[in-house]
């Protein structure tokens, strides 16, 4: 769209054909004649199936009772340029056309047919709220405010994209966020230059701090307590219209590991999981190089018995355990990606064919031994228990590195591979928060946060990591 | 600069592909070698056996340590050699790591112990925590055995190491320990010993039985402790964990009150004396229950259970003293007695250690046994 300007004339059937014009003389878009009560002609212009009808129909009815506009109106509903007025069309508002004075007045009507607030299924839960966001801005930052009902819930809304202007909204709370966080976000946000934007991850790779790397720099959830529960920490979220999955920032790497439920149980429990998370991680990162490793480098480590029965089962095997390991591990991908893809009733068909012909039949084939099948059934669920954020997808690339490396050196691989990822994870910053803090930098207390969790009454203090301005959530329960 | 970079990670990962695959062995690749005997080979030499599992493969399931095993023998002037020379015989790599256990032949222990344990340590293949077994006789014959209980002799060889803990009649025997009695010379080596039991009908070799120790007195055999001799030598050196006593009824001969030995510690107190003899003491404090009074008209009274401690004591007694009269006759300082001394009294010791093997004969030996029965399972 041009950055020129074009104001309303007085004329109103050149208003009508400048916007046709200006919109490419759309067939969806419709002009209406209607008087106001003193007897001046006005346009309503609309785009069919954008507005909602009953709203609409309201509108054409009573159009007669509309003043001038001037004082109907304020600043912000009223369009002075046909440019304007063209993409208050396009975001699904009806224009009502003035020739004097001259411009139009902008009514939303969007009436898209939209979800219902569901329970997000990314994120399911066994004992937390089960509302999750939808693809419309103003009902995510409704939900917000309804979880959120503070006076000091910040909303600053922008928009996104020469060509196609995306509306989207940045979350604060005023008195805890940083604000040289919060003006960092906005320098990068109005430094996005994209003609157009998609969904929420295109912000994602336009404004986070390492472009290249395949490790998450912001957080992306569905559920409006967990944004809650990021923005009393001092976060900011930023909500774009037309995506459920909400942006949280600044994200460090621990923070993978924790999902909202911790804090709906009980706090051994809540704890449990977190570690039980943390555990998983490392067996999906590291468990087929160190399978690998073991049955390739380093057979006196095993107990006797299980390498006994390790290479019995091997004994068939026709393939060096490395391409065992990574033609499973492929399989697994595989069917995982096939499962996501494929229609929820033929998903059934691709675990059955994944079980039998990909397990059982591999294995009486002699193709893989049954103890591979076991190592990448684990590794795979492992990953299965980590939120589903891209951290699940960069440790499942990851395993593939470990394990070629464990291939060529052994443990001496795999250990020289986990400092290599530890060195290149400590080098990474997410809006200026080192990526794996409160671990490097060491915070001790912190770190034990974030590994365990805390009784609630006992966690007064907000983590510095995100330099809120408030470092307590509530005074005298830090005993 | 940055092109060189880049042929520094490309020469990197070329370093690491050439030499890091070159160590690998696939498990179908190599022979897992269970449990290895020492025979004496000729002319001074060394015949080694090595027992390795028989892994079960195509469509059936895998048995673990239940396959069947088959032994491979090599012999050259020393271990190492007779290994290399196993090889030629084997279609796969043998890994020695895994193994359980290594019997040493007695032959191969009067000629040349020090040399082959030497030799092991230099192999650096085997596990420091190998159990070692001696026996009289062909050590291969050990690894041939058809049990009824076990595939695998080292299983046995295992479990037998474990059932010290509760019979008192052998102990866990680990090649550490044999490097560090022989390079620390604090005391002198006590390798368990087994015997081979034949089948009733005098056929198969069907049982490997723990039976007592053998001696060591420097790289030399000293002899041979029975059982007796041997829980007498398990108490004194405080490595006794359980055993059971038994005890004549009325003293006579026939039945027999038996007594579980839960616990069992002592403290070995040793120095020289004026006179320039060392004296040593050995305090035992035991602790049993009752586990079987067959003794007729005799009713368990406090009285009673006193009696039957004062005779337990002094059995205890005479089983330590017999073991301290089979090391004196053999001049072998299996507990360490020299070291306390040297510890203690660090002077004087500088003035007898030359002589000591002649001296520890003359070591004056005081036992004293405190025996406490702790229940009688039934109420009185």
């Amino acid at each position: 769209m041009s950055d020129r300007q074009t104001e309303f004339s007085e004329d109103l059937a050149e208003n009508v054909r400048r916007i046709r014009e200006c919109m490419q003389h759309t067939d969806d878009l419709i002009f209406v004649d209607r008087e106001l009560a003193s007897g001046k002609p006005i346009k309503i212009a609309y785009l069919k199936g954008l507005t909602d009808d009953r709203r609409l129909e309201y509108l054409l009815a009573h159009a007669r009772e509309f003043g001038n506009g001037d004082f109907a109106f304020g600043d912000d509903g009223w369009r002075k340029s046909i440019q304007q007025g063209a993409e208050s069309l396009a975001a699904g508002q009806a224009l009502l056309l003035f020739a004097d004075p001259p411009g139009a007045a902008a009514i939303d009507l969007l009436g898209v047919q939209l979800r219902n607030v569901e329970e997000p299924s990314s994120e399911s839960t066994v004992k937390g709220p089960r509302s999750g966001f939808t693809e419309s801005l103003t009902n995510n930052l409704a939900l917000v405010r309804y979880y959120c009902p503070s006076p000091q819930l910040k909303i600053e809304s922008c928009k996104i994209g020469r060509l196609s202007p995306t509306p989207l909204a940045i979350l604060s709370v005023g008195g805890i966020t940083n604000p040289s966080i919060l003006k960092e976000v906005h320098r990068r946000i109005d430094e996005i230059t994209a003609d157009f934007i998609v969904g929420s991850n295109a912000i994602e790779e336009w404004i986070a701090d390492h472009r290249g790397t395949m490790f998450p720099m912001v957080e992306s959830t569905e559920r409006p307590d967990r944004v809650v529960g990021a923005l009393m920490d001092g976060r900011i979220a930023i909500i774009v219209q037309g995506t459920p999955f909400v942006i949280l920032l600044p994200f460090v790497f621990l923070q993978a590991f924790q999902v909202g439920e911790d804090y709906f149980w009980n706090f051994y429990i809540g704890s449990l999981l977190r570690m039980l998370r943390i555990f998983c991680g490392l067996i999906g990162l590291l468990l087929p190089g160190f399978y690998v490793a073991t049955v390739t480098y380093h057979h006196e480590l095993v107990p006797t018995a299980l390498l006994q029965s390790i290479a019995a089962a091997k004994e068939p095997v026709p393939f060096p355990a490395v391409v065992e390991s990574f033609a499973m591990m492929f399989a697994f991908e595989i069917m995982r990606e096939a499962g996501i893809r494929m229609p929820k009733q033929i998903g059934q068909a691709v675990s059955i064919v994944g079980a039998l012909i990909l397990g059982q039949a591999a294995v009486e084939a002699g193709i893989v031994s049954p103890i591979m099948v076991i190592v990448a059934a684990l590794t795979g669920i492992c990953t299965f228990t980590l939120p589903p954020n891209a951290m699940n997808y960069a440790i499942r690339l990851l395993q593939f590195g470990m394990t070629f490396l464990a291939s060529l050196l052994g443990y001496v691989g795999l250990v020289a591979g986990i400092i290599g990822l530890l060195i290149y994870l400590a080098s990474l910053r997410s809006f200026g928060i080192p990526y794996l803090g409160p671990a490097a930098p060491l915070n001790a207390q912190e770190l034990t946060d974030v590994i365990v969790r805390r009784p609630i009454p006992w966690d007064s203090k907000r983590p510095t990591l995100f330099r809120a301005l408030n470092p307590y959530r509530f005074r005298g329960g830090d005993k | 600069m940055r092109a060189a970079g880049r042929i520094a990670w490309v020469l990197a990962v070329f370093a690491l592909v050439g030499s890091g695959c070159r160590g690998s062995l696939e498990l179908n690749e190599i022979h897992i070698v269970h449990s290895v005997a020492l025979d004496a080979g000729k002319n001074g030499g060394v015949k080694l056996s090595a027992e390795i599992a028989r892994l079960s493969s195509g469509q059936q399931q895998p048995k673990g340590m239940q396959n069947k095993t088959f032994i491979l023998t090599g012999e050259g002037s020393n271990i190492f050699e007779a290994a290399r020379l196993m090889r030629a015989k084997s279609d796969r790599t043998l890994l020695w790591g895994q193994t359980t256990a290594i019997v040493i032949s007695k032959d191969v222990a009067l000629q040349s112990f020090d040399k082959q344990i030497e030799t092991l340590r230099r192999f650096r293949q085997f596990r420091n925590t190998t159990l070692v077994y001696m026996i009289d006789g062909q050590a291969s014959r050990v690894l041939e055995v058809e049990m009824p209980n076990a595939s695998i002799s080292a299983q046995a060889l295992r479990g037998l190491a474990e059932g010290g803990e509760i019979t008192g009649l052998t102990s866990q025997t680990s090649l550490l320990d044999i490097y560090m009695d022989r390079i620390n010379g604090y005391k002198e080596v006590c390798i368990p010993a087994v015997r081979v039991l034949r089948s009733k009908d005098g056929g198969a070799d069907r049982l490997i039985k723990a039976a007592g120790f053998y001696a060591f007195r420097g790289d030399r055999l000293a002899g041979f402790m029975p059982a007796r001799i041997s829980k007498g030598y398990l108490r004194a050196s405080n490595r006794m964990r359980s055993t059971i006593e038994k005890l004549a009824c009325d003293g006579k001969t026939g039945n027999t009150v038996a007594f579980e030995n839960t616990r069992s510690s002592s403290k070995i107190a040793a120095s020289i004396d004026k006179t320039g003899t060392p004296v040593v003491r050995i305090e035992v404090d035991t602790d049993l229950n009752l586990v079987g009074q067959p003794c007729e008209d005799q009713t368990v009274t406090p009285e009673l259970i006193a009696e039957w401690e004062k005779q337990l004591n002094s059995d205890i007694e005479d089983q330590i003293k017999s073991f301290i009269g089979f090391s004196q006759q053999h001049a072998t300082d299996l507990l360490g007695i020299g070291e306390r001394i040297h510890r203690k009294q660090p002077q004087q010791w500088k003035r007898i250690k030359d002589e000591w093997s002649e001296l520890y004969p003359t070591c004056r030996f005081t036992v004293n046994v405190n025996t406490r029965i702790d229940h009688t399972n039934f109420t009185i």
